[in-house]
């Protein structure tokens, strides 16, 4: 069906050529190792600390908490979704945690763990209640759960929280024979279940179906509700997950963590090949972007580039992002 | 499911919309008595002055985000715009730049934060929802590492009297309020433009074969939101005396849940200017009824968060009622 | 109670009645086993209804289904896709982003145990053996996103087949096929009756019905007219049923002065046009006929300024002209009535008067304001004049039927005061009756000086009205042909080269 599709129309601009380069393969992922490959050589030559084994691994360990996160946006996302509360929601479970392991005399720590999960996976499920039940937009209802939540984290939250847990501390700040991060193996565990799972189940290929095409996957019997709460909801499980990983990094479970992780976590999941309707999608993209986000942000430290300007360069860096998406997504020429 | 089709004629649409005011008249006017009888400085004439105030600068913003809306996209990054112009326009200020210039470079730069957007949207093709988060972050960053962090205070007569002039006892913001609302209005309502934006929402593929120049539609309204937003920022700078580049933040929510609330929908082509007076109304209403009771500011945040939902699923369940 | 004979489905007395309007009124039908049953009928005879009933969608206020026998009752999609029905739209409703075996077996994807893993292998190879028991090459693995219309009509065919569809109802399946696609449909469904499916086959083409069904159920206003053998019947009276009157020749005849040339395109090249030059006289209707692939509609799309012109020219009146955007268009007074009214020609939640003055917005006052007594007036002209039903100005136009959309359209550019109108399929999905008058407009329009170009594939169609036919193959212009030398042979040869 060549007469509706055409690029040819498109008046070429010299600068679109190069883009054009990236954005016209269907998977991103070549693309983004290029990309990443390139970013790595500019860095170390600006800087001679970059490529050494201390910074990887300050940079994969950094990583964590939006690798977390973005694994359970990506889900939201290929049905079509969107999760704008994950800040909030792993802020709330740090918060909780925190206080829960300063008690007199604290419930034991997995128990802990688990009460963290579950928190997550409840807040998820209210999102796609409100989402599939009432009909509300997801970006409005995520939009509100987001202030809601971030309210209650105030609302909960004491004076003076701090994480004295070796356990938990351990959790987040741990390394295999000093090389190898926890929360790598952790990330890695994750894609790879999480590959297998929308590959290799029902659920997750009717993941990719609701996102095509929502109508038809009702009208084939998919239970379309069903499978949007269970997004959310596991979104919301690794919002608990990513909480419990903040946490445990920075010591403590401060009200106002994970405030504005959205827009990082965005950028990572729609760089990897995510596409912002949906159906499209995969965890080896998503991991090469995050490794590509992470660095990014560890480049601008090393390069002692200044605290606010790094705000802009992740603005930025989102803005590139989705053009690019927009550019390589572009089903029907956009005249208009 | 079965369903029945409903033979929709635009006047059952109209009756549909009218009820849904009333709620949120009804709404408004119980809140009103709610914090008239339980804070005693609720209806002073002073706190009066302030509602108004804040509600003019934010009012400002809303209508003209209402009509980008209207067209089918969204602006996240008035926030940001805000504080952006808040700290431009205090870093002038404290070089002793002239008020009217101030004034005048702070427009401009709100005209170019509308180009940037408009150009990501129309031209590259990017969903607005995450270009404007994207250049939110941006505008927001500058802001920071314009003034490093810290404030800037602002004093100037003419940014003075832009957020604290009267004339004859009325704010001047909710003059300017009243300006930019009424021409919004009659923009929407009664003008060719406002029509070919209606058209852009509802269908801009149709808009576009019948030779209205839809790109354009859709730049032109993020030129007029980046500007809105930039005055809106020069009258918040002027009510708080100070350049922050804190300022604005967490608005994006306040605003978007005003309009949705006055029944403009995310997709384009509905909505009416008047239902964002309503949504804004309610909006500082509460706000402003809240933090009399002395409410801190987070539960004000999660009181805002619930009414938007709340609100915007009563419209859900009674357009599915009808079915 | 039970009726054994031979009967697969059986709809007896159903009526269904919308506030307003009877849109089935004791209509009764059946279907033999393997059977092609064609459904005929205008828009608003109540076709699309009934086979909403039967699907499920609609819940019916009185009568009965009978399922091979069964009484049945299908108060969702679901249960009647249960009892065997499938209902092909002509909006193919497709998972785009998956590959063509996922769309056949989206939802109920073999897995083997334990554990219920995916088996791609035996997915993939399923999909393959069902494809080619219908004839069909395609791989299992191609992403449904590259294939053509045609092709996916097949899968979303061979998805039905999967589910064990025993009656198949197809809705203007060939709107959007080549000549040679809906002989392969043919072939396709010849296949289906031969392993017992039964199917019902909804059409305006009276010489598709004549070719592929073995009986033909009328229906008209929400009533059925009658059930004959389509090898006893003919064309007139088939019409004369659908319309209810005599129509011994649906198209017009005219013969009106033409007079001097109004648009010359000169070799124009752009993206689907090869190389394209033909004259445009003023008075007179241009048809252009072509298959799909033709170019037909990117030679439209480049001519209304949605396509850049990449060498050639245009010239309108004498002057050249450059256009490249369709305000430009308009300007030169060249209206558009676009191929997919719904998707790019209304404005579905506006009003019927908003949409006739959305190209001349301009005109609807003096300074920046609308006068909204100019519009309601102007809306009220075009309403009277082309004889647009409608509850009102202020109707919402998707409330509207097709014909009467289509209408609209046209109204709009006459609004705006277009010499020059480009029809694309202007009857595409249209009933007899308002086909008729939209081809008298068209008449009244050039009597009054403006000039058509049709773009069709309705043979007949063009055939009758068009005072000129120029044939498109592959992006270039094949033949001329004047009214009186123009067969339908020669025509199709022409557009198959």
């Amino acid at each position: 069906m060549t007469s509706l599709n055409s690029k040819s129309a498109v008046r070429k601009s010299w600068w679109k050529k190069p883009i054009r380069i990236f954005t016209q393969n269907k998977t991103p992922t070549p693309s983004l190792i290029v990309i990443y490959i390139i970013m790595v050589g500019i860095f170390s030559i600006f800087s001679r600390n970059y490529l050494t084994l201390t910074n990887y691994k300050s940079i994969f360990n950094n990583l964590a908490v939006f690798g977390i996160l973005s694994a359970g946006v990506a889900i939201v996302m290929v049905a079509g979704g969107f999760d704008l509360s994950i800040g909030s929601i792993a802020g709330f479970v740090g918060v909780v945690s925190t206080m829960l392991m300063m008690q007199e005399n604290p419930l034991p720590t997995p128990i802990i763990i688990i009460i963290a999960l579950c928190i997550g996976i409840a807040f998820g499920l209210i999102n796609g209640l409100i989402i599939t039940k009432i009909g509300i937009n997801p970006i409005i209802t995520t939009l509100g759960t987001l202030a809601v939540i971030r309210g209650c984290c105030y609302f909960w939250a004491l004076e003076n929280l701090r994480i004295y847990n070796t356990f938990w501390l351990k959790i987040g700040r741990n390394f295999i024979g000093n090389f190898l991060p926890y929360t790598t193996i952790y990330i890695i565990v994750i894609y790879i279940i999480l590959t297998l799972m929308l590959k290799f189940t029902r659920f997750g290929r009717n993941l990719y179906a609701v996102g095509g095409n929502e109508d038809l996957a009702r009208l084939a019997g998919i239970n379309v509700d069903g499978i949007k709460i269970l997004s959310y909801a596991i979104s919301g499980f690794f919002c608990g997950l990513g909480g419990i990983v903040l946490s445990s990094q920075l010591g403590s479970g401060r009200p106002e963590y994970g405030t504005g992780a959205e827009l990082e976590v965005l950028t990572i999941v729609v760089l990897g090949g995510v596409a912002v309707g949906g159906g499209k999608g995969n965890y080896l993209g998503t991991f090469i972007a995050l490794v590509i986000i992470g660095s990014i942000s560890n480049g601008l430290v090393l390069l002692n580039v200044p605290i606010f300007l790094r705000m802009v360069v992740k603005g930025a860096l989102l803005v590139l992002a989705i053009s690019i998406d927009a550019l390589r997504n572009r089903k029907r020429l956009k005249l208009y | 499911m079965a369903d029945n089709p409903v033979p929709s004629s635009l006047k059952r649409e109209r009756k549909f919309y009218l009820s849904n005011t009333l709620i949120l008249f009804i709404v408004l006017i119980v809140m009103v008595l709610l914090f008239s009888f339980t804070s005693k400085s609720f209806h002073s004439v002073y706190n009066l002055v302030s509602m108004l105030s804040n509600l003019s600068f934010i009012g400002i913003v809303a209508a003209v985000l209402t009509i980008v809306m209207i067209a089918g996209e969204i602006d996240f990054s008035i926030g940001g715009n805000i504080g952006l112009t808040s700290c431009v326009a205090a870093f002038l200020l404290d070089r002793g730049i002239n008020g009217w210039l101030v004034i005048l470079i702070c427009l401009i730069m709100g005209l170019a934060i509308g180009v940037f957007n408009g150009f990501l949207v129309t031209n590259v093709g990017v969903n607005s929802i995450i270009a404007t988060i994207g250049t939110m972050s941006i505008w927001r960053g500058l802001a920071f590492t314009l003034t490093d962090g810290k404030s800037i205070l602002a004093i100037n007569p003419v940014i003075d009297y832009l957020g604290r002039g009267t004339v004859f006892k009325i704010p001047f913001p909710v003059i300017l309020f009243a300006i930019v609302f009424g021409v919004c209005y009659l923009v929407m309502d009664h003008s060719k433009w406002g029509r070919k934006v209606y058209a852009t929402g509802v269908n801009p593929m149709a808009a576009y074969l019948s030779g209205i120049n839809v790109k354009k539609v859709k730049f032109v309204s993020f030129i007029f939101c980046g500007m809105a937003a930039a005055l809106g920022g020069l009258i918040l700078t002027s009510l708080t005396a100070v350049g922050m580049p804190q300022h604005g933040m967490g608005l994006e929510l306040t605003i978007i849940s005003a309009i949705v609330l006055g029944g403009t929908a995310l997709g384009g082509g509905k909505g009416k200017i008047l239902g964002t007076l309503v949504g804004i109304l309610i909006l500082s209403v509460l706000y402003n009824g809240l933090t009399m009771l002395n409410v801190y500011y987070y539960y004000v945040q999660i009181a805002q968060g619930a009414v938007l939902v709340a609100v915007v699923s009563t419209y859900e369940i009674r357009q599915k009622k009808r079915y | 109670m039970a009726k054994n004979d031979g009967l697969i489905l059986k709809m007896e007395n159903i009526t269904k009645t919308f506030p307003g309007v009877v849109a089935l009124d004791n209509v009764s039908i059946d279907l033999r086993k393997g059977e092609v049953l064609g459904i005929l009928g205008e828009n608003g005879a109540g076709k699309s209804t009934l086979i909403k009933i039967l699907a499920g969608n609609y819940i019916k206020d009185s009568g009965s289904t009978y399922i091979d026998g069964v009484k049945k009752e299908f108060k969702s999609p679901a249960e009647a896709m249960a009892s065997g029905i499938r209902v092909i739209y002509q909006e193919l409703n497709t998972l785009d982003n998956l590959t063509v075996a996922e769309n056949i077996f989206v939802g109920e994807q073999i897995t083997t145990t334990p554990f219920k893993i995916i088996n791609w292998k035996e997915i993939n190879s399923k999909a393959k053996e069902l494809l080619q028991h219908l004839g069909a090459n395609l791989d299992p693995n191609i992403i449904m996103e590259d294939l053509t219309i045609s092709d996916k009509q097949v899968v979303e065919i061979t998805k039905a087949i999967s589910k064990k569809a025993t009656i198949l109802v197809m809705d203007e399946p060939t709107a959007a096929l080549s000549e040679g696609e809906t002989q392969s449909l043919f072939k396709l469904i010849r296949r289906l009756k031969e392993s017992g499916v039964s199917v019902i086959y909804i059409s305006h083409r009276l010489k598709e019905i004549f070719e592929i069904t073995d009986r033909v159920t009328v229906l008209r206003d929400g009533k059925k007219i009658a059930t004959v053998d389509t090898l006893r019947t003919d064309n007139d009276e088939l019409i004369t049923m659908m319309v209810g009157r005599n129509i011994k020749d649906m198209y017009p005849k005219r013969e009106l002065p033409i007079g001097e040339v109004i648009m010359e395109v000169n070799n124009l090249v752009a993206e689907g046009v090869k190389d394209v030059s033909f004259n445009l006289k003023k008075g007179e209707i241009l048809g252009i006929f072509g298959l799909l692939g033709s170019g037909r509609t990117h030679l439209v799309r480049t001519l209304f300024g949605v396509n850049s012109v990449k060498k050639g020219e245009i010239k309108v009146n004498g002057k050249k002209i450059t256009i490249r955007h369709p305000k430009q268009a308009k300007d030169n007074n060249i209206g558009l009535v676009p191929l997919d009214r719904k998707a790019d020609g209304l404005a579905l939640f506006l009003g019927v008067k908003e949409n006739i003055t959305l190209a001349n917005i301009e005109d609807l006052g003096n300074g920046f304001l609308i006068k909204k007594q100019v519009e309601r007036e102007k809306a009220r002209n075009w309403i009277s004049n082309l004889n647009i039903k409608t509850p009102g100005i202020d109707t919402v136009v998707s409330s509207v039927s097709g014909g009467n959309q289509q209408k609209v359209v046209l109204a709009r550019w006459l609004e705006s005061g277009s010499k020059i109108i480009i029809l694309n399929e202007p009857t595409r999905g249209i009933d007899v009756g308002t086909k008729i008058e939209i081809y008298r407009i068209m008449r009244d329009l050039c009597e009054d000086g403006s000039s058509i170009i049709m773009v069709s594939s309705e043979l007949p169609e063009v055939l009758s009205i068009a005072d000129r036919i120029l044939v498109m193959s592959k992006g270039r212009i094949t033949s001329e042909f004047s009214r009186k030398e123009a067969n339908e042979e020669e025509l199709l040869q022409s557009a198959c080269i």
